[in-house]
């Protein structure tokens, strides 16, 4: 039996904030997009904002209405980035296994460390209290016999949290949930699997595979094992140096060749894959778009860029630009694919230009749009270019 | 064509012409160097739509011709043995023979009739045109030219824009992050105005012209813009694209001004620029009264490093790309440069304290 944990820093944004100024602790305190302007919204807020009803994505003058006294913070990634490098050098010092999974958290596999550190528990106690007095940040910790477990032990509670999940609670913690907290459902497949009359994880774990491996395919039979806390996939610490690429692709509902609607298929891809590229701190720098033909010809074409990049808005023009000059515009096409390769870490600072796109703003924005999918989903916030699109026809 | 000429002479104008061959064209004629002879005078050509060279050099009356020969014909010539070459060309298949001491070669030439033609250059049609003394374009081109984009998306920036005004030539180089701009005196100049030329011509153009006092004679003429410099013939297709305004872009006031060593600070961005994370090179400056503090640190480590400066006005904390800076500190020809500074997440200016009058801008990295 393996023994996994999995960390998750809580509030990151905020406590990194509070750990380097030891003012702002135990005090209500807002990272937010522009707070001088009073617009913007608010990308995390410290679990002592939380107490006033103060959630990510809500607007600055709302959260200044509802806490007078709350401390707002432009981000600072350079910050969150050393914060997350410290973590993982803390975790590093019990075992090489440790898997980060974004930027505030990580799977551990401690079951070769026990003989030298003590059980995973006394691990996981001493990891979590290490984060909190070396470097002040809380953190959730949830122990289990695989990383899907692990995962969902963590969630149980925030802040400070603690939870073990093995075979014998596993089923009282795991299936009353309903299915949208389990880990790798997305809305969508929450959506499907309600049609079906499934809707906690228990009901998912009793139902007959075929009937799910019928309607979803590959995804079904991996959703019924996680669903009986099965999960044998390991820990792997280069996991995200050998995510080499990230992409998306769809299969059309129907055959398409008008540029605009292409553009805008374009576009729901390149954010899909800039969401997952950010939301793993990295930039790209190189974009490839595959697109098959009404007969199933299919092109795969690379470029790459002068620079990195986590904008969806550079994604999107390069994935354009390849369409354009690679594809014949009368041919019809069936499915499109984006995807990012070439992944480094994230850099720090904006270089700024004479003339030309505002980097900076462009980022900014960006973060506060992930903020607000994040907290509300994915269809929270949508581009006007995309909803003109579905209601055209 | 038969004709006979020294092989170094040939070898030399060869040399000068195949740096405007294309990797590759569409058009097989254009992958080679078209030789055609008038019986007093050979020309070599060789162009790759974007740009074209033509040198002539001198033979005595003889049997005058035209055929095109591989781009190798260069490899071939510079290799021969002898210190005269003969080149003669059967008219009816384009066959080559080239003889030089004992040996003799053989090239499948190709008809000069599928060659592509030159444009024109017709001094009567110039809009524009000017004289330059090769020294001077050398120097400008040489501050110019490392800061132009390599950003095809950003045409514009692709190209050095040569404005003429006031008998004088202003080069103009930015790839939006940083930006340089130099002047020529001219010997000769014709109504102001300005252009954009492509830095890939441009580059050759530096390495073709010497470093000495020959005159170089420019010419506008349609959207190509020709130089022609001893028996050198250069065209260049101009860039149709809007380069944005440059003065609006130049700061006028400082609120300091850093006089620094030149190879003291050269030596010093070189250090820390081991240790700046790759992609945008950060180096940190502190710029105090006395001394500036240079920091810079990646993955492998930190470096910190202290240089002395003369300070007049106030200082500033500015985080920039090592690579800019480089770049110009590289080619800076007097024993001090200056640093001019407009504030925090503002651009600073750099100059050489030999030539007052290049200006080279870079803007910060904001944290």
């Amino acid at each position: 039996m393996r023994s996994i944990i999995h960390i998750d820093m809580n509030a990151f944004f905020a406590s990194c904030h509070q750990a380097e100024n030891p003012n702002w602790r135990g005090k209500p305190l807002l990272v937010a997009g522009d707070p001088q302007k009073r617009r913007g919204i608010v990308l995390t807020a410290s679990y002592e904002a939380r107490k006033y009803g103060i959630k990510t994505g809500i607007p600055v003058w709302q959260a200044k209405k509802l806490c007078p006294e709350a401390i707002f913070v432009p981000p600072d990634h350079s910050l969150y980035l050393s914060y997350s490098q410290k973590i993982l050098e803390i975790m590093r010092s019990y075992t090489p296994l440790v898997e980060p999974f974004s930027i505030d958290e990580a799977w551990l596999d401690v079951t070769g460390s026990k003989r030298l550190f003590g059980t995973a528990e006394e691990i996981g106690r001493a990891l979590q209290q290490r984060i909190k007095t070396e470097l002040g940040i809380p953190s959730s910790v949830g122990i289990a016999p695989n990383k899907f477990l692990a995962k969902m032990a963590s969630e149980q509670k925030k802040p400070n949290g603690f939870t073990i999940i093995n075979a014998d609670n596993m089923q009282e913690i795991l299936w009353p949930l309903p299915v949208e907290k389990m880990v790798g459902v997305g809305h969508k497949s929450a959506a499907a699997l309600k049609e079906m009359g499934i809707n906690t994880i228990g009901e998912l774990a009793r139902m007959p595979l075929h009937l799910l491996t019928s309607r979803f395919g590959v995804m079904g039979e991996i959703f019924f094992h996680l669903a009986n806390g099965r999960d044998d996939s390991p820990v792997d610490p280069h996991a995200l140096e050998t995510a080499k690429s990230i992409g998306h692709s769809v299969t059309l509902p129907r055959d398409i060749n008008d540029p605009e609607e292409v553009s805008g298929v374009l576009l729901d891809l390149s954010e899909r894959v800039g969401r997952r590229l950010r939301r793993a701190g990295y930039s790209a720098r190189t974009v490839t778009l595959t697109i098959k033909d009404q007969n199933f010809v299919s092109l795969t074409r690379a470029q790459t860029l002068n620079k990195p990049t986590f904008l969806t808005e550079t994604i999107h023009q390069t994935a354009l630009s390849i369409y354009r000059r690679q594809f014949e515009p009368w041919r019809k096409i069936r499915l499109l694919g984006v995807s990012v390769s070439n992944l480094q870490d994230r850099q720090t600072g904006f270089q700024l230009t004479l003339w030309g796109q505002n980097e900076e703003k462009l980022s900014r924005l960006t973060e506060a749009a992930d903020a607000i999918k994040d907290r509300f989903g994915e269809q929270a916030l949508r581009r006007a270019t995309l909803f003109l699109h579905t209601t055209k026809k | 064509m038969q004709l006979t000429l020294p092989q170094k002479t040939l070898a030399q104008q060869l040399q000068i012409v195949t740096r405007a061959l294309p990797l590759r064209s569409t058009v097989s004629a254009v992958e080679g160097v078209l030789f055609s002879s008038d019986g007093q005078t050979l020309s070599l050509t060789a162009t790759n739509l974007e740009m074209g060279i033509r040198t002539q050099i001198n033979v005595n009356s003889q049997k005058k011709g035209q055929v095109v020969l591989p781009g190798k014909i260069m490899e071939i010539v510079r290799r021969l043995p002898g210190d005269s070459v003969s080149i003669s060309v059967n008219p009816e298949n384009f066959l080559t023979t080239i003889l030089s001491g004992q040996a003799e070669f053989q090239v499948y030439g190709l008809n000069a009739a599928d060659y592509p033609e030159l444009p024109a250059f017709l001094p009567e049609q110039a809009k524009l045109s000017f004289s330059v003394k090769t020294a001077d374009l050398r120097r400008a081109l040489r501050q110019t030219l490392f800061a132009v984009s390599t950003d095809e998306s950003k045409p514009a920036f692709t190209g050095v824009l040569f404005t003429l005004q006031d008998n004088s030539l202003r080069l103009v180089a930015s790839d939006t992050f940083r930006l340089a701009a130099t002047y020529c005196q001219l010997e000769e100049m014709s109504t102001a105005g300005e252009f954009l030329v492509p830095a890939k011509s441009l580059q050759e153009v530096l390495r073709i012209l010497t470093d000495d006092e020959t005159i170089v004679q420019a010419a506008v003429i349609g959207n190509q813009l020709f130089l022609q410099y001893e028996a050198i013939n250069f065209s260049t297709r101009l860039l149709d694209e809007n380069f944005p305004n440059v003065e609006r872009v130049i700061p006028q006031e400082f609120c300091g001004e850093a006089t620094l060593e030149t190879e003291n600070f050269l030596h010093t961005i070189e250090r820390a620029a081991l240790l700046s994370a790759e992609d945008n090179n950060i180096v940190h400056l502190s710029i105090g009264s006395g001394s500036m503090v240079v920091r810079a640190s990646s993955k492998l480590g930190k470096i910190q490093e202290s240089i002395p400066l003369e300070l007049e006005g106030e200082g500033v904390e500015i985080a920039l790309n090592a690579r800019f800076l480089l770049d110009m500190l590289r080619i800076t020809e007097g024993h001090q440069c200056f640093l001019q500074i407009t504030g925090p997440n503002k651009p600073c200016i750099l100059k050489d304290s030999l030539d007052t009058d290049y200006l080279y801008l870079v803007l910060p990295i904001k944290l």
